[in-house]
């Protein structure tokens, strides 16, 4: 379960800090409070899970583990494309990197 | 002003009727009541505009056969063709690909109603065929109203304004028993199957969906339907360069209204410009001094929905006038505002209304929304004279409706009750003028 965030320059929000969060969590405030931009970047970060690893020039050592976007949701939407849409964007031919899913067994429906 | 409109076979709604339509009219009731269903049927209505001849060689011509007639405009005032726009709202094609039109030789449309996807159990169609001819063109002009190929997957509605006579066949028996005469209303005429009551055919007109609508119609070009989808759509290229053109400050009219919604736009300007990534359509670009613009659409969704409304609405109220008259259909404004927003969402748009000739229907499941209505009623805001609340009710097919002025609903309110969600229309409500009932249910004994 996630229990806490912390937020560097995502969307509308420059900083900040989310604790306690529980198995129900309910989100309130005014327009434009970041209600949405936290259910985009949970969403983001709970399809992050196809492993892989990041390789860095400058930085020792060179070499992480680290996870990236999953093809699918749950929904069988693309998550980037789905978020650039909501956000009145086209789709981009680089938005596509199409994954075997059954190949990479990373569908794990409860 | 549409004052009344009668119902037989719309969507939902077996039968029905809605009277005393104001200036201002607010309808609340319970899901699958109806209220979307009178806002798509007002649409329908009102944007039947495209002059034609409606004919039927069965009838003789200078009875009831031919009568001057209307059908669907191609464009709404946000550009988006209305039959398109409402199919796809319904999750269908925006076409109708089993339309049973074909061009005629004078560049009509002939629709055989014989040819209507048949269901064993109802009754043949109401008649054979009719078409509908353009008018003829002024000597030296362009045939504008000619058809084309593309109007065979969109039209399926024409109305007949206030004909001289109508054929005993055109007329469905609840309006007769009514005593409605052909040259009381609108009579319009829906033959697209997807539209039309499903239940029960019996008689050969239960195949098409029929209403009429007394009182006056807007300009068909001045009507703006506002629906929950339109928040997460662009403008259309059309209506953004037509309201560029022909409203002065655009541009700043729109940060002035969106300004006092959100106080934190204060500084900012506001432009209309191309979608990004070469999309088709328009949106719009806030930009605070020394910095670069940002699309509204990476705003929170209240904003967006925000700006996209008072986009058109700061168009309409700009370019209506007594001989153009308009028409705002706004569903659920409450959709993704927070109730502080809301309430200086809905001051903004009285106030850009107030005093044009323009007749406005909302649905609303909000209670902050009747309640802040309330309020502009209590202090005369919203003249109280021209405002008026509906509660729908669908039941067996019968749209049926009790409205609420000022005082109704502020007793409502201050007596604590839901007015949303009481159950049963029968019961007699402590504040509401039962003969009133008793008339509104008359038309159908009760």
């Amino acid at each position: 379960m996630i229990q806490s965030l912390t937020i560097h320059h995502f969307r509308g929000i420059r900083e900040g800090v989310i604790k306690n969060l529980r198995a129900i969590n309910v989100l309130i405030g005014p327009n434009n409070s970041g209600k949405s931009a936290l259910l985009e970047l949970l969403y983001l970060g709970g399809l992050s899970r196809r492993t892989c690893q990041l390789i860095t020039e400058t930085i020792e050592p060179p070499v992480h583990a680290a996870t990236t976007l999953v093809a699918r949701d749950f929904l069988s939407y693309a998550p980037t494309e789905r978020l650039r849409r909501r956000h009145g964007y086209a789709v981009r031919e680089t938005d596509f990197f199409l994954i075997d899913l059954d190949k990479e067994q990373l569908r794990e429906y409860p | 002003m549409i004052e009344r409109i009668i119902i037989h076979r719309f969507r939902g709604i077996r039968q029905g009727h809605i009277d005393r339509l104001r200036k201002v009219n607010l309808f609340i009731g319970p899901n699958n009541s109806g209220k979307t269903a009178l806002l798509e049927l007002l649409y329908l209505s009102a944007t039947c505009g495209r002059p034609a001849i409606f004919i039927r060689e069965d009838l003789l011509p200078d009875e009831t056969g031919t009568l001057p007639a209307r059908t669907a405009l191609a464009h709404d005032f946000s550009g988006h063709p209305p039959f398109q726009r409402l199919r796809q709202r319904h999750g269908k094609r925006g076409e109708w690909k089993d339309n049973p039109a074909t061009l005629t030789r004078e560049r009509g449309i002939a629709v055989r109603l014989d040819m209507l996807k048949n269901d064993v159990r109802g009754p043949d169609a109401p008649w054979a065929e009719f078409r509908l001819e353009p008018p003829l063109p002024e000597w030296g002009e362009k045939d504008i109203y000619a058809f084309e190929q593309t109007d065979l997957s969109q039209i399926a509605l024409f109305s007949l304004p206030q004909p001289k006579a109508l054929d005993v066949s055109m007329i469905p028996a609840t309006f007769a028993e009514a005593g409605i005469q052909p040259g009381d209303a609108d009579w319009h005429y829906l033959w697209e199957p997807d539209w039309v009551y499903r239940w029960n055919l019996q008689h050969p007109l239960d195949r098409l969906a029929v209403w009429t609508t007394h009182g006056s119609k807007p300009d068909p070009a001045r009507v703006l339907f506002y629906d929950t989808i339109a928040a997460s759509s662009h403008l259309t290229t059309s209506f953004a360069q037509w309201a560029y053109n022909t409203v002065a400050d655009w541009h700043e009219d729109i940060a002035n209204c969106m300004a006092q919604i959100f106080p934190s736009l204060k500084e900012a300007t506001i432009e209309v410009a191309d979608a990004p990534d070469n999309q088709p359509g328009r949106t719009g670009y806030v930009r605070f001094r020394g910095q670069t613009p940002l699309g509204i659409d990476q705003f929170g969704d209240g904003a967006r929905q925000a700006f996209k409304l008072i986009a058109h609405f700061v168009a309409l109220a700009a370019t209506v006038d007594e001989s153009h008259p308009g028409m705002v259909l706004w569903e659920e404004p409450e959709v993704f505002q927070n109730p502080a927003t809301l309430g200086r969402l809905l001051d903004v748009v009285v106030h850009l209304l107030k005093d044009k000739p323009i007749q406005v229907f909302i649905t609303t499941q909000s209670l902050e929304v009747i309640a802040h209505l309330t309020r502009m009623l209590q202090r005369d805001i919203l003249p109280p004279e021209q405002t008026l609340a509906f509660r729908l009710n669908l039941r067996d097919g019968v749209l049926r409706s009790s409205w609420f002025n000022r005082n109704n609903l502020t007793s409502w309110l201050e007596s604590g009750r839901d007015p949303r969600v009481l159950e049963d229309i029968d019961a007699p409500l402590q504040f509401q003028l039962r003969e009133e009932v008793h008339e509104d249910s008359s038309l159908y004994g009760g």
